[in-house]
């Protein structure tokens, strides 16, 4: 070291002073050769970027086909069940006709002692005016009657309907006293549609067909089948059932995420180099609510109801499409150069609306909007439950959300968009039922053990996220996305009832440096 | 004049005059370097060319700990190995102790011109110069030279020594040609 430094001092700084600092001019064609390279340079730069663009665009159509197909099944699927129900309702008022004339008028009774807002006469009215609407113009046979359900029910739905006749069948053999008033009842039934042969047949002779008929009727009840569901509103004619037909649905090809071998460049400095950051944003969107309760769950919960409202028409509609928002905080972790694990929290309402003519009575005679999903636990503070005026109900449920989700970067630049998919798992907090008359008190029914509400459930969540850099360690983003549970939040319920929701959010981003 | 810090703002927006501003003040000291490196002033321009065009792609990533100053040069040398390094696999391996060195004398290169100082570096062979040029002039180490390089220690050595041997000959013949330190110029 000591020789290599000697050289140094002499020789070599002999050199150094000679050369350092020392300047010599360049030909002109230097800078020229430089100038042409940028300029190339520069036009490739602007052709990726072009590029670029074009990709963004294809990917945001892409996405936009993907959303609207998936929007129109779902939109599609909606409008099946929807159909599905009313057919339902309808079928429960053919029963209810046959059934319960007889003794609805020791029910009115009861029902005028148990509230003054229950009105006999109106109701009785009410019930006539649905037959009147029903005015036959030459029915005067058993086997008309059932022309009513051979006109609701169409091929498809030939296993129902013989259910549904299996059951006529049997209580109009059990039960020959009523026969005459049934007889007049019919005569009052419509007969537009076409007489059923093989309906009439089945009831006239077929005993094996009822003894059949009857056992699927009851095996129907046991599983809880919403049959019971009925309306107070003038039947509408009936429809062309189309739940048992066979849909063509078009399945859409969802490609694979754009390869980020395309869109990569080879300018390294200007991909983003985030690794860390959390947001805050809010997003509002359609929710599909789950059906709150049903007729079946509400006779099934308030023994000695399903009498009384076998005999009347109760009005538990399904509950229309509601809306929901939720405002939260989210984190985000890169854990690759594509990849990232995202968390949070967010808070979460759901709002839907549905039409009940049942009120809750307490002991101290004050009325609430009744639930069946809150029946026990009503029936133990010795409320008492009574058909009402319809009114419009306002349910609101409140969640918590921890979402946990894996994200995947397709572009990762100025404008940022990412895919992201997860579970979230949804922590009840409260149902709220609303009357939007105000005449009734609302009901709020928080989570816990003596609660129709799980604490706990699950739902897939997915989206997407397109964000813009708005600083060094800021952004914002557009978050359409979509959530659908997985657990059904009833405890009674075992389906989901296909509760999706479709949002789109807004956040702002802090990206930790 | 633009500031520095102006020049590099107007390069990160790879504004044209400033890219122009910046090629003009530190181009004439870039191709000295070049110069040294190279074997003809041609080979110099094209180094000093390719070179330029990295510090504009990458001028982004400067960051104002070094001076740019500094930064170019470094690039400008990066950029003379790299167009030099398939000659650098052919270096002999040569043994120290061969090489006979003449320690302690003083040498005087005031007598000599830029052109004359930079023609007698580039007529060494490619090792030797670039071993030269980087232990003699940049200040490397024998070791930071092998590991930059890909070479030993000794080879490093080696080719300085011989690059200095045939450097001082090239000095004796201009000597014997123009007088001691040149006084036969004067």
């Amino acid at each position: 070291m000591y020789m290599e430094n000697m050289e140094r001092q002499k020789f070599d700084d002999a050199w150094q002073d000679a050369l350092t600092g020392a300047k010599q001019s360049p030909s002109e064609n230097v800078w020229a050769a430089i100038d042409n390279k940028l300029s190339v340079a520069e036009g490739g730069t602007m052709k990726r970027r072009v590029i670029f663009y074009q990709r963004l665009a294809a990917a945001s159509v892409l996405f936009a086909v993907v959303f609207g197909s998936l929007t129109a099944y779902y939109v599609n699927e909606n409008n099946n069940q929807s159909t599905s129900n009313q057919l339902a309702d309808r079928e429960s008022i053919v029963n209810q006709s046959i059934n319960g004339e007889s003794e609805s008028g020791k029910q009115l009774s009861n029902e005028k002692a148990t509230h003054d807002q229950v009105i006999e006469s109106e109701s009785g009215k009410a019930l006539e005016k649905n037959n009147n609407q029903r005015v036959p113009d030459k029915s005067n046979s058993l086997s008309d009657d059932k022309t009513i359900e051979n006109k609701l029910f169409k091929q498809e739905d030939i296993q129902l309907a013989e259910t549904q006749s299996g059951k006529n069948a049997e209580v109009i053999s059990q039960n020959s006293v009523n026969k005459n008033r049934y007889n007049d009842l019919a005569k009052n039934e419509p007969v537009s549609g076409v007489t059923s042969k093989k309906q009439s047949i089945l009831l006239a002779s077929d005993k094996d067909a009822k003894d059949k008929a009857e056992a699927r009727y009851k095996d129907v009840l046991a599983h809880n089948r919403n049959f019971a569901t009925l309306t107070t509103s003038d039947i509408p004619s009936p429809e062309p059932h189309i739940a048992g037909k066979v849909r063509e649905v078009t399945i859409i090809r969802v490609l694979p995420a754009m390869p980020a071998s395309m869109m990569a460049d080879s300018r390294k400095d200007k991909v983003s180099k985030e690794n860390f950051w959390a947001s805050v944003g809010a997003s509002t969107g359609n929710y599909s609510p789950q059906g709150n309760f049903s007729q079946s769950n509400l006779a099934l919960a308030t023994p000695g109801f399903s009498n009384l409202v076998t005999n009347r028409s109760t009005t538990n509609s399904s509950p229309s499409k509601g809306t929901a928002y939720s405002v939260g905080v989210n984190l985000a972790k890169k854990v690759s150069e594509r990849w990232l694990v995202l968390g949070g929290l967010s808070y979460l309402n759901q709002s839907s609306g549905y039409t009940s003519n049942v009120a809750s009575i307490s002991a101290n005679n004050s009325t609430s909007v009744y639930s069946a999903d809150y029946a026990s636990k009503q029936s133990n503070t010795g409320s008492a439950i009574a058909l009402t005026s319809p009114y419009e109900v306002n349910s609101v449920n409140e969640l918590v959300s921890v979402p946990l989700q894996a994200g995947y970067l397709i572009i990762n630049r100025k404008i940022a968009l990412q895919l992201n998919s997860g579970v979230s798992t949804d922590i009840f907090l409260q149902n709220t039922l609303t009357d939007k008359s105000g005449q009734l008190n609302k009901l709020t029914e928080s989570a816990g053990s003596d609660s129709p509400y799980k604490s706990f459930s699950w739902s897939a969540i997915m989206g997407s996220e397109l964000s813009y850099k708005i600083g060094d360690q800021y952004r914002v983003s557009l978050v359409p996305g979509l959530r659908y549970p997985m657990s059904p939040v009833l405890k009674s319920s075992t389906t989901t009832n296909n509760s999706m929701i479709w949002d789109l959010g807004f956040r702002f981003r802090y990206i930790f440096k | 004049m633009l500031s520095e810090k102006e020049l590099i703002k107007g390069c990160v927006k790879t504004d044209r005059a400033a890219q122009k501003a910046l090629y003009d003040r530190y181009c004439r000291k870039m191709m000295v370097v070049c110069q040294r490196y190279a074997k003809s002033t041609h080979e110099a321009e094209d180094t000093l060319q390719e070179g330029f065009i990295k510090v504009f792609a990458s001028i982004k990533s400067f960051r104002e700990e070094a001076r740019l100053e500094t930064w170019i040069t470094r690039i400008m040398i990066n950029t003379a190995l790299n167009s030099q390094r398939q000659k650098l696999y052919l270096l002999p391996m040569v043994d120290v102790t061969e090489i006979e060195l003449n320690e302690g004398e003083e040498i005087s290169l005031a007598a000599f011109n830029l052109s004359e100082l930079i023609a007698m570096i580039q007529s060494l062979p490619d090792g030797c110069r670039v071993v030269f040029n980087l232990f003699a002039v940049e200040g490397y180490s024998h070791k930071e030279i092998g590991d930059m390089l890909g070479i030993s220690e000794g080879t490093s050595k080696s080719q300085y020594s011989r690059a200095k041997s045939l450097l001082k000959v090239k000095l004796k013949v201009h000597e014997n040609v123009y007088g001691k330190y040149g006084e036969a110029k004067i």
